[in-house]
């Protein structure tokens, strides 16, 4: 059936663009070189520098409500995030397991402080969490998002369930603006040879979950996290 | 569902007596436009990237065909199941199927003007299956069982007192006063269903032909959550909103989020390519994109109207059009409303639904120029009438202009072509306003034909000199 209504609308189509229900020759209108038209870029030659573009991505990220701090070292990641969930008093955590934060060892670091890890393969353990720790793959300066692209040592609801949401973001990481970011990432994206190797995910953060649906009135925390900390690691 | 012929003369009267819609339709369109204008004066960029998003938007249309064909072979590359559907019943039809299908008892439904178009939640309660919004706006009309009066904020003619009451019948809470505890009262309870829904549902804002990659845009996280948590992602989608490459996709995120809300970036974008990998620990394990046509091709199919299927529901021209802000969504009879509702509606519902429609504006011409694709609603706008009037012509109503105003135009041809008759007309109107002028020289109330003015607006007194004569002194001098 759904093959039938499938024919039928792109018999549709053809017939009111062509005039005719067989399919073109392609390409003829077709702008393949269009993706090499890349749009004009926003960043300066001075935001190039790895410091003008960590500066303004901490100036975004405060700008919409979130949290952002310089770190300068691996140590400094682990003594902000130990003393942070001290101080809030959680139990339940969740975190990914990538290189930096299995290298961090932050997992067995709190779970020998008391805290109980929720795993991402049971959503209702993960509802218990208060916290979840990943990394950002890429930060975009001029928006203060970051960049967090799923695989299976990064699930994508470590950073979508608990209501506090805690990442690392390597300095070094960081470009410019969505072009910049998009000139990153799309051979991650475009001619890969096996579909295993794309991410299923990718998700732009930009602060904390908010809605003006009532009133108007700006609330932060709404279905997403309430609260994101960016911790940009020298 | 049978959509009854809209009567936008009608509610349009109707809404205009109502103020706490109009003051609530103000603060919204006032809010919405000037982020947008900010966004756009901090964006030098802006002007040029309507171009391009424009120029995207029509190879994309010139070629519908063929990129759509492309989507479904990467989207099932990826793991994802296409479906087709002919029209909003099919749609439904097969979204139902899939649930019925996969077991599945709760849907969470994140915003999709799509799904509202196919009416998508009647029925999936038909075949017994509970549909809940998450989006907290339209949570709210949800429960409160109205229709949403604008696109970007359903429930924005809904006072916290409306909603605080609401929240205390329907979901036994106290009654609260703040937004921020009515926000997490929806947040807890709809956590609940984000955690037990077996299925999600979501729209497209656009999708990528070359990756089979799907781009949705959100500030809350319930599409987020809607596409994560439930084993199941259904994902509706008009033919219109596919795209070409990948690269495209910076240069309409960045239009469609500036104008939307004038924000930089949303808080949430998701890129999502198929169902979750095999060894994911999390994600949907089936993904389907149904792709819908009914009625867009018949827009395709004309030329002249064809740019109506640029549109890639940003709300730019809903918060900038005269006769929306004073008239909200509902008056315009069906889920799209304001200049895009216009141009439209019509077309998807067909001319004898929605006649009034085209005629629903002034033709300033506002929403061409913030329109993010550079839509030409104007000259959309003269195409429909003249079908309207075509339409009328045929059913032997002569043509759609009525007897007052064939003669209105004879008599002011007349006027207009002959100096002396109308040097004459000006002097003596001075005169002849007399029994109608009011003492603080307003005309309030004109007789027949003129009334049609004078019932919603004043016109100022006729001068004793014409400008034609003060300017004929001025120059003396």
């Amino acid at each position: 059936m759904s093959r039938d209504s499938r024919e039928e609308i792109l018999r549709r189509i053809r017939k009111g663009l062509y005039g005719s229900t067989e399919p073109k020759n392609r390409p003829t209108k077709t702008k393949e070189n269009l993706t090499n038209q890349e749009p004009k870029e926003i960043t300066d030659e001075f935001l190039t520098n790895k410091k003008a573009l960590t500066v303004q991505f901490l100036e975004e990220v405060r700008k919409i409500s979130g949290n952002a701090d310089f770190v300068d070292s691996e140590n400094g990641i682990k003594d902000f995030i130990l003393r942070f969930v001290e101080e809030r008093g959680f139990q339940f955590f969740t975190v990914w397991d990538s290189d930096l934060l299995r290298s961090l060892n932050i997992r067995n670091t709190l779970e020998s402080r008391g805290l109980q890890y929720a795993s991402p393969d049971d959503k209702h353990e993960m509802a218990k969490a208060d916290i979840g720790i990943t990394e950002a793959d890429f930060g975009i300066a001029n928006s203060g998002t970051i960049v967090l692209l799923a695989n299976e040592r990064q699930p994508r609801t470590v950073s979508l369930i608990p209501s506090i949401h805690i990442a690392i973001l390597k300095s070094d990481k960081i470009v410019g603006n969505i072009n910049d970011l998009f000139a990153h990432i799309t051979n991650l994206f475009v001619g890969v040879e096996s579909v295993d190797n794309i991410t299923s995910c990718m998700t732009f953060i930009t602060g904390p979950s908010r809605t003006a649906d009532i009133e108007l009135n700006l609330t932060l925390g709404v279905h997403g996290p309430k609260e994101i900390y960016v911790l940009v690691l020298d | 569902m049978e959509i009854n012929k809209i009567q936008f003369k009608k509610d349009s009267s109707a809404a205009l007596k109502d103020l706490n819609l109009k003051k609530a339709l103000r603060n919204t369109t006032d809010r919405f436009r000037s982020a947008r204008k900010k966004a756009s004066e901090e964006f030098d960029e802006l002007e040029e990237l309507r171009n391009k998003a424009r120029e995207i938007k029509s190879e994309t249309i010139d070629n519908l065909d063929h990129y759509l064909e492309m989507l479904e072979s990467n989207v099932t590359k990826a793991g994802g199941k296409i479906h087709w559907a002919k029209d909003g019943e099919e749609a439904s039809r097969i979204i139902v199927e899939i649930a019925l299908k996969g077991g599945v008892k709760l849907v969470v439904k994140s915003k999709s003007m799509a799904t509202e178009e196919v009416e998508l939640n009647h029925a999936l309660e038909k075949a017994g299956l509970k549909a809940v919004e998450t989006d907290l706006g339209e949570y709210i009309i949800q429960l409160a069982n109205e229709r949403p009066s604008h696109i970007l904020a359903p429930a924005i003619h809904k006072s916290k007192d409306d909603i605080s009451r609401l929240f205390s019948e329907k979901l036994n809470t106290p009654v609260y006063t703040e937004p921020e505890q009515l926000t997490k009262v929806a947040r807890e309870t709809l956590r609940k269903e984000f955690l037990s829904a077996e299925m999600g549902v979501s729209g497209v804002n656009f999708a990528v032909a070359e990756t089979g990659t799907i781009a949705i845009v959100e500030n809350e996280g319930n599409a987020r959550l809607s596409t994560t948590v439930p084993r199941i992602h259904v994902a509706l989608m008009g033919i219109e909103k596919v795209i070409p490459r990948f690269r495209d996709l910076p240069i309409l995120l960045s239009v469609l989020i500036r104008s939307a809300t004038g924000q930089k970036m949303s808080t949430y974008v998701s890129f999502i390519t198929g169902p979750k990998r095999k060894i994911d620990k999390d994600g949907p394990e089936e993904f389907h994109l149904v792709i819908m046509d009914n009625g867009r091709s018949r827009i395709l199919a004309s030329e002249e109207t064809r740019e109506s299927l640029y549109c890639i529901r940003c709300g730019a021209c809903l918060n900038i059009c005269p006769v929306y802000r004073q008239v909200g969504g509902h008056s315009y009879g069906w889920v799209y409303s304001g200049p895009i509702g216009a141009i439209i509606t019509p077309q998807l519902l067909g001319i004898e639904k929605a006649s009034e429609l085209p005629f629903a504006s002034s033709l300033c011409g506002a929403c061409k120029d913030v329109c993010p694709v550079r839509i030409d609603f104007p000259k959309v706008l003269l195409e429909l009438r003249k079908r309207v009037v075509e339409w009328k012509a045929e059913r032997g109503r002569g043509g759609a202009a009525g007897f007052f105003e064939r003669l209105g135009v004879r008599a002011w041809r007349i006027s207009m072509e002959n100096k002396s008759l109308y040097k004459l007309l000006s002097y003596l109107s001075y005169f002849l306003q007399y029994p109608w002028l009011t003492s603080d020289g307003r005309l309030r109330s004109l007789p027949y034909p003129f009334s049609r003015w004078t019932e919603d607006r004043d016109l100022p007194a006729v001068a004793k000199t014409s400008f034609r004569k003060r300017w004929k002194e001025i120059r003396r001098i």
